[in-house]
C-alpha cells in the first residue's frame, strides 16, 4: 500500500510537496486488580499519515510571503481504506486549495539520520514477557513492603515501526519501543487507607527501576496516612518528581519558534528571560533527541527533521528556538525537530544541602493532583497530594492545601541541585529550591 | 473503504465470529467504531483544515469467567478478522476460570438508532466549515486594540458503532460539531490567553453561539492582563454553571466510576446510601440527555442508556459500572462503560455529568454573600477519589461584596478542599443549568473521552488560592 500511496503523491503535479509515515504498531496490555488479572489486551494497527502541501501565487498579493500562499491538509488512511486512496487525495488537495499560510516546504535532506537507541529488542521479541515480568517484579516489591498492599496496575509493552518518506527526498525506518503503565498502593492507617498512584513510561522496562518506584511509593503511602494540611503562608519549597516534568512549561513557550510565530510569546534571541539573583542557579535550558533510550528522543520528528541538541536559554537568555521544519522556515532559522527532551543544566549543591531548612519551616513537595503551568503567563497552582515539612524539629507529612507561584519570580531565585535524574521527558536536577511561594493550608 | 466498512455487511460478519467465539468461551463479544470529521481552524497568523477520512477499528471480547481478553486490529480483510476472533478464543478457553459466575449478555435486542440532526456533518462541504471558522474568526480579531492573536475552530466528528453478542446487534450513528474561540491579549509585558465555545451532539445547526459573544470574551481577556492573584484563604463561592459542571465531574463523577470501587481507590463504595452532599444537592449521569457531546444510545460493553442518578437529595445513590465491576461488585449495569478508540480498554467512564437544577435564582444567589467570590472560565481539573481531595482550576475569580459584583478580578483561581465538606456546604442552587461540551475526561492521566460537565450556579465554602 505504501507504494501506491507513494506513486499517486509523486504524480500529482498540483503538490508542492507530500509526506508520508507508516506506522505499524504492536501493543500487549496486562490490566492488574487488586489480586486478579482484570484483562489482558493485544491491539494490532496499521496507520498512513499523510501530508500534502498545494503552493500556489496568494489571492490577496503582498499578504504572504512573496505573493506565495501554501496549504496543507493531512489525513490518515487505514489498510482497509486501500482502494480510496485517489479520493482521499482529492479531498485532501481541495482542503489544502482552501488554506492560505506563509509558503513553506517539506524538511530537506539534510546529512545523515543520527542513531539513537530506541527499540528494545526484548519487547520487538516478546512483548508478553516482558509484561509478565513488570507483573512479577511488582507484586514481589509490594510483596516486600509492610502495611501496604498493590490496589492496580496497569503494564503496555509496545513497539512500532515507522518508514518515513517525503517529496524533497527524506526517507528513513526506524523501530522503537515503550514500556508504559502505572501503579497504585494503599496504605493501611489508623483513620483508613492512603494511596500513591504514579504513572511512567520508558523505551524499556529495565529502565523503570519497578523496585525502587514501589518502594518509594509505598513510604509515600504510608506517610500520607498520618499527613495534615500544610501551614498558610509564604515559604520556600523543594520540588522533586513529576513536578520536574511540567514545572520549565513557560521557559518552553519562551523557547518555542510555533509560540512566537503564534504571537504566544514576545520574546526575541537575546532577551534575558530570567535574570538569576545573587546564589541562584542561573538557568541553562537544552533540546536533546539524541539521549539514547529516553522516551523524548528520535531519529526524524514527524515532519523528518533529523533528530539533535540545541541549547535554548543561556544564562537565563534566550540563545535559540526549538522549531519544527515549517516554523523554522516562517522564523528563518535551522530547524531543531518537535521538542524531546528538556535538559535542564545542573546546579552546584547537594539535594541534602537544598532540603535544609532555615529558621522558617521548608516544604518538600514531591506529589501533586495535578502540575502543569500555565505556559503563556507562567502562573502555576497546585493541590499537594503529598510532601514533607521540614523544620529544625524535624519533619511532618502533609497533603491538602494548594502551592502557587509565577514561574518567572521563581526561576529568579531558584537553586538547583547537583545530581540530576532522567525522567520520561526531563534530564535535569534531581530537586529545586523556590523562594516564597504561596502554600495555602490550615 | 472496503466492504466490511459498511456496517450492515460487517455486522453479519460480526454476528458470526462472536457465535463461532461463544460455543468456546462463557462470552464473547465485538465493537466495530468507524469515525470520520473535520477541522477547520483560522487564526491571525495561520489556517488549517483538516478532513479525516473514515477509519475503522474492531476489538473481540472473550471473558473467561474471570477476566476479558480482547484482541484489536485495524485490519478489516474478513480472513484476518476471522482468524483474530480465532486466536482470541482458543487462547481464552485454554485459560478458563473454575465456577465463575457467567456475564449477563442482557436481553436479546437487535436495534438502530441515529442522533438527530438538522444538518449532517458529512454534508456540508470544506468550503463552508472553512468560511464560518475564517468569519468568526475576523469577528474576534477586532474585537479589541490588544488581541495579538485570534483563532476559530469549526469541527466535526460522526461515529458509527456496531456492538454484538451473543444476543445483542446494536447500531448507532453519533455526531457532534465543535465551534471555539480563543484570543491571546497582551500589553504592557503581559499576555493572557482565553477560550469559549460550545460542542454539542447534533450537526452544524449548533453554530452560531459564539459571535455574540465574541466581545465579551475579548473584553473578560483584557481585564485579565492586570489581574492579581487572589488572597489565599477559605471563602464563600458561587459558580456559574461550567464551574459548577468541573465541581460535578472531579468531586463525585470520578468518585462513583465503579471500576475505582473494585481497586478500593474511591470512597464512594463505603458511602453508597449514605449522606454525602447538602440535601439540595442532586447529582446525574445522563448519556439520554438530548443535543449534547456525550450523549449516546449504547455504551461500548452492550449497555443500553438511561438517566443515572447519583447523588439524590444529598444522598450517594448509585454509581456507574463498566462491565467488569458490575459483574464483580453485583451492581446493576448503567451505560458507562466507555472506552478511548478501539486500541484502549473499557472503563467505568462519565457522559453527560451534572448537578440537577434547584429553586434559587442566580441573581439572588450573588445577593445572598456579604464576602465571597464569584469564579468563571473553569480550565482544569483533578480528581482524587480515595482521598476525597479535589483540585479545580480556572481563569477567572470576581469579588462579591455584600450582594454586588465588585468587578474586582482575580486570576488564576484553585480551589481545594475534601470533597463531602465542600458539598455539603452547598446552600444554594440555581434554578438555572449550562451544559459545556468543551471538555475531555482523562482516567489518571490518560484514557481520553468525551463527556460534558454542568449543573446550575452554586453556592458554597471552600478554599480558594
Amino acid at each position: 500500500m505504501l507504494n501506491a500511496l507513494i506513486d499517486h503523491l509523486e504524480n500529482d503535479e498540483r503538490l508542492s510537496g507530500w509526506q508520508v509515515r507508516e506506522l505499524s504498531r504492536r501493543s500487549t496490555q496486562l490490566f492488574i486488580n487488586m489480586e486478579r488479572e482484570e484483562s489482558r489486551r493485544l491491539v494490532e494497527g496499521l496507520t498512513y499519515e499523510v501530508e500534502i502541501l498545494v503552493t500556489r501565487k496568494a489571492a490577496r498579493p503582498g499578504a504572504r510571503e512573496k505573493g506565495w500562499a501554501t496549504g496543507n491538509a493531512r489525513f490518515n488512511i487505514d489498510p482497509a481504506a486501500l482502494g480510496r486512496i485517489k479520493a482521499n487525495l482529492e479531498t485532501a488537495v481541495q482542503a489544502a486549495s482552501l488554506v492560505a499560510n506563509e509558503a513553506y516546504t517539506m524538511t530537506e535532506v539534510a546529512g545523515m539520520v543520527p542513531h539513537v537507541d530506541l527499540a528494545d529488542p526484548l519487547i520487538t521479541a516478546d512483548a508478553e514477557a516482558q509484561v509478565a515480568l513488570a507483573a512479577a517484579e511488582l507484586r514481589e516489591a509490594a510483596g516486600r513492603e509492610k502495611g501496604v498492599r498493590l490496589a492496580a496496575a496497569e503494564f503496555f509493552a509496545e513497539a512500532f515501526r515507522t518508514r518515513y518518506f517525503n517529496s524533497q527526498g527524506v526517507h528513513c525506518l526506524y523501530e522503537s519501543t515503550l514500556f508504559s503503565g502505572e501503579l497504585c498502593l494503599l496504605a493501611e492507617g489508623p483513620s483508613g487507607e492512603s494511596e500513591v498512584f504514579r504513572a511512567f513510561k520508558r523505551r524499556r522496562l529495565r529502565d523503570l527501576g519497578l523496585a525502587a518506584t514501589v518502594a518509594e511509593c509505598a513510604h509515600r503511602s504510608r506517610r500520607r496516612v498520618d499527613a495534615g494540611l500544610p501551614q498558610s503562608g509564604a515559604f520556600d519549597v523543594v520540588l522533586s518528581g513529576e513536578a520536574l516534568d511540567h514545572f520549565f512549561a513557560w521557559c518552553v513557550t519562551q523557547s518555542s519558534a510555533a509560540a512566537r510565530y503564534n504571537r504566544l510569546t514576545q520574546a526575541e534571541i537575546g532577551d534575558t528571560l530570567v535574570q538569576a539573583a545573587p546564589g541562584a542557579t542561573p538557568l541553562q535550558l537544552a533540546h536533546n533527541a539524541l539521549i539514547p533510550w529516553a522516551v523524548g528522543s528520535y531519529k526524524v520528528d514527524p515532519s523528518g527533521t533529523a533528530g539533535c541538541r540545541r541549547n535554548l536559554i543561556e544564562n537565563g537568555r534566550l540563545k535559540a528556538r526549538h522549531a519544527n521544519s515549517r516554523y523554522a522556515q516562517y522564523l528563518r532559522q535551522a530547524a531543531s525537530g518537535e521538542l524531546a527532551t528538556l535538559e535542564v543544566g545542573a546546579g552546584k549543591e547537594s539535594a541534602e544541602a537544598l532540603l535544609k531548612p532555615g529558621d522558617r519551616p521548608l516544604y518538600h513537595l514531591s506529589d501533586f493532583s495535578y502540575f502543569e503551568p500555565n505556559g503563556v503567563t507562567g502562573e502555576f497552582s497546585s493541590e499537594i497530594r503529598y510532601g514533607e515539612e521540614l523544620s529544625a524539629g524535624g519533619s511532618r507529612a502533609v497533603k491538602g492545601g494548594s502551592v502557587s507561584g509565577l514561574s518567572r519570580t521563581a526561576l529568579e531565585t531558584a537553586r538547583f541541585s547537583s545530581e540530576t535524574e532522567q525522567r520520561e521527558r526531563y534530564l535535569g536536577p534531581r530537586c529545586i529550591r523556590l523562594e516564597n511561594l504561596g502554600i495555602s493550608g490550615a | 473503504m472496503n466492504d466490511l466498512a459498511d456496517f450492515s455487511k460487517l455486522e453479519t460478519l460480526l454476528a458470526q465470529l462472536v457465535a463461532d467465539m461463544s460455543r468456546a468461551v462463557p462470552y464473547a463479544a465485538a465493537l466495530a467504531v468507524k469515525r470520520e470529521g473535520t477541522r477547520a481552524s483560522v487564526s491571525s497568523t495561520q489556517s488549517s483544515l483538516a478532513p479525516e477520512p473514515p477509519s475503522v477499528g474492531v476489538v473481540f471480547t472473550a471473558f473467561n469467567g474471570e477476566a476479558f481478553h480482547e484482541l484489536s486490529t485495524n485490519s478489516l480483510d474478513p480472513a484476518a478478522l476471522k482468524l483474530s476472533a480465532q486466536r482470541l478464543a482458543q487462547w481464552t478457553a485454554g485459560r478458563l476460570a473454575k465456577g465463575a459466575r457467567p456475564l449477563d449478555p442482557g436481553p436479546e435486542l437487535r436495534q438502530s438508532w441515529e442522533l438527530p440532526c438538522a444538518i449532517d456533518p458529512l454534508k456540508w462541504t470544506a468550503r463552508q466549515k472553512m468560511d464560518h471558522a475564517a468569519a468568526l474568526q475576523e469577528r474576534v480579531a477586532r474585537c479589541g486594540g490588544k488581541v495579538k492573536n485570534a483563532t476559530a475552530v469549526v469541527a466535526d466528528l460522526v461515529t458509527e458503532e456496531l456492538f454484538v453478542n451473543p444476543v445483542r446487534r446494536l447500531r448507532q450513528r453519533l455526531s457532534r460539531v465543535d465551534e471555539v474561540m480563543q484570543v491571546v491579549v497582551s500589553d504592557s509585558g503581559r499576555t493572557q490567553m482565553l477560550w469559549d465555545g460550545v460542542c454539542r451532539g447534533g450537526g452544524y445547526e449548533n453554530l452560531g453561539w459564539c459571535a455574540p459573544r465574541a466581545e465579551a470574551l475579548v473584553a473578560d481577556a483584557e481585564k485579565l492582563l492586570s489581574a492579581r492573584r487572589i488572597e489565599a484563604g477559605f471563602t464563600t463561592v458561587v459558580t456559574d454553571p461550567e464551574w459548577s459542571g468541573m465541581l460535578a465531574h472531579e468531586a463525585f463523577g470520578h468518585g462513583t466510576e465503579t471500576d475505582m470501587y473494585l481497586k478500593d481507590r474511591a470512597k464512594g463504595r463505603e458511602y453508597m446510601g449514605k449522606r454525602v452532599a447538602s440535601a439540595i444537592t442532586c447529582l446525574d449521569d445522563d448519556p439520554t440527555l438530548p443535543g449534547q457531546a456525550a450523549t449516546f444510545y449504547f455504551d461500548h460493553e452492550g449497555a443500553l442508556a438511561r438517566r443515572n442518578a447519583i447523588i439524590e437529595d444529598g444522598i450517594l445513590v448509585h454509581g456507574m459500572t463498566d462491565a467488569y465491576s458490575a459483574h464483580w461488585l453485583g451492581y446493576e449495569r448503567s451505560a458507562n462503560g466507555r472506552r478511548e478508540s478501539w486500541e484502549r480498554k473499557a472503563y467505568a467512564r462519565m457522559t453527560n455529568t451534572f448537578f440537577r437544577p434547584g429553586k434559587s435564582r442566580p441573581a439572588d444567589i450573588i445577593a445572598s454573600v456579604d464576602e465571597g467570590w464569584y469564579l468563571r472560565y473553569p480550565s482544569n481539573g483533578m480528581e482524587d477519589p480515595q482521598g476525597w481531595g479535589i483540585q479545580c482550576e480556572g481563569l477567572w475569580a470576581e469579588r462579591i461584596s455584600k450582594g454586588r459584583l465588585t468587578g474586582d478580578v482575580r486570576s488564576p483561581v484553585i480551589l481545594t478542599g475534601f470533597v463531602p465538606d465542600i458539598l455539603q456546604s452547598i446552600d444554594m442552587v440555581g434554578d438555572d443549568l449550562g451544559i459545556s461540551g468543551l471538555g475531555y475526561c482523562g482516567k489518571g492521566h490518560k484514557e481520553i473521552v468525551k463527556n460534558t460537565m454542568g449543573g446550575p450556579h452554586l453556592k458554597f465554602r471552600a478554599r480558594l488560592a
